[in-house]
């Protein structure tokens, strides 16, 4: 007999999609923060860091929520080594990986900053890939990709994140090296993009539950 | 009629200057010093205010984070389960909760609407 999702299997996910939205704010505050420095840098900066630990508070509900949760049957190895889960792996390892390169971020950033500025720009800017690791694991692994909700709110994460990125960030880096900065907003524009069509063509069409690697006892119609 | 307000304090009418009744008490402090003292004040409580703002926005998207959480919670819930399921679920947790309330699912399952058909759904799809 097919079982039936606990309440922990709809926290999961719910969580799921509010630490995607937390961490789009955050990536939104720390491209402000970084492209126009003089806008109000207390709030910015303090707003970033609270909404940053308010993530991950999130994030490790979606994550008790996962194991816990009866369903999908994953375990502490599951949330701790990417890809070996027998639940959508592929996917739900860009998640595990995604809160590595995120839980990274944060503990070189908080509650002080280690290393050199240099060194920690550029080790914070891996925070982008993560964020794009996220969003693929709430597309790829996310029960919801369909769910009218949860789309828009996947899109406006990307918009937001996307015309921060070019409009703060691109444009104040323009300046100093218009061809690297002109490389890097083709990039994003190009990554938007693709993640789109591969949205269109996997997780938004009938079917994907099957095509990404969910057990086929959970797979129940009626 | 009141007086009040026809006959301020001496010191209120007097220029502030560096020893008299509107300076800070610092008594043989130069000008500088007591624009200085001026700005640290002001300084302190722009950064007072800019700490509580900071606060409220904290706690404000905190809540709103919550509710976002318990609307897509509900949200997923209904669509999988359906509404008499969810009640079953929302009031189970109550329980567990509450041990002594004597919260009741209703004894029957809401009926569908009117030409309404079959929900199909994919579990964990």
């Amino acid at each position: 007999m097919t079982p039936l999702p606990s309440p922990l299997w709809f926290v999961d996910r719910s969580a799921g999609e509010v630490t995607l939205l937390l961490m789009s704010a955050v990536m939104i505050l720390g491209i402000v923060r970084s492209g126009v420095p003089t806008a109000f840098p207390f709030l910015v900066e303090g707003a970033h860091i609270n909404l940053a630990l308010l993530a991950i508070a999130f994030a490790g509900l979606h994550i008790v929520a996962a194991v816990l949760d009866p369903f999908a049957r994953l375990g502490p190895i599951d949330a701790l080594i990417p890809f070996v889960s027998a639940y959508r792996g592929t996917w739900l390892g860009l998640g595990v990986v995604s809160g590595y390169v995120y839980s990274a971020n944060v503990l070189m950033s908080w509650p002080a900053r280690r290393f050199s500025r240099a060194t920690w720009v550029w080790l914070h800017r891996s925070m982008y890939v993560a964020w794009v690791l996220a969003l693929l694991h709430s597309l790829g692994t996310g029960s919801d990709a369909r769910n009218e909700l949860f789309l828009l709110l996947n899109v406006l994460c990307v918009a937001g994140v996307l015309v921060a990125f070019l409009a703060v960030r691109v444009i104040e880096g323009w300046r100093a090296v218009p061809t690297l900065w002109a490389g890097l907003a083709l990039l994003a524009v190009l990554v938007t993009l693709g993640i789109g069509i591969w949205a269109v063509e996997g997780p938004l069409q009938p079917g994907w539950a099957r095509s990404s690697g969910t057990p086929p006892d959970l797979l129940r119609s009626h | 009629m009141s007086d009040r307000g026809d006959a301020p304090k001496p010191a209120e009418n007097e220029p502030r200057t560096v020893d008299g009744p509107g300076s800070t008490g610092t008594a043989g402090a130069k000008p500088w010093q007591i624009r200085d003292a001026s700005d640290r004040r002001k300084s302190r409580r722009r950064a007072a205010d800019h700490r509580e703002t900071l606060r409220r926005l904290t706690v404000a998207s905190a809540v709103a984070a919550v509710g976002l959480n318990a609307a897509l919670f509900l949200q997923t819930a209904v669509g999988q389960l359906g509404p008499a399921e969810v009640d079953r679920t929302v009031l189970s947790v109550l329980n567990a909760f509450l041990p002594g309330s004597t919260l009741q699912p209703p004894a029957e399952a809401p009926s569908p609407a009117p030409g309404a058909g079959p929900v199909v759904t994919t579990g964990g799809s």
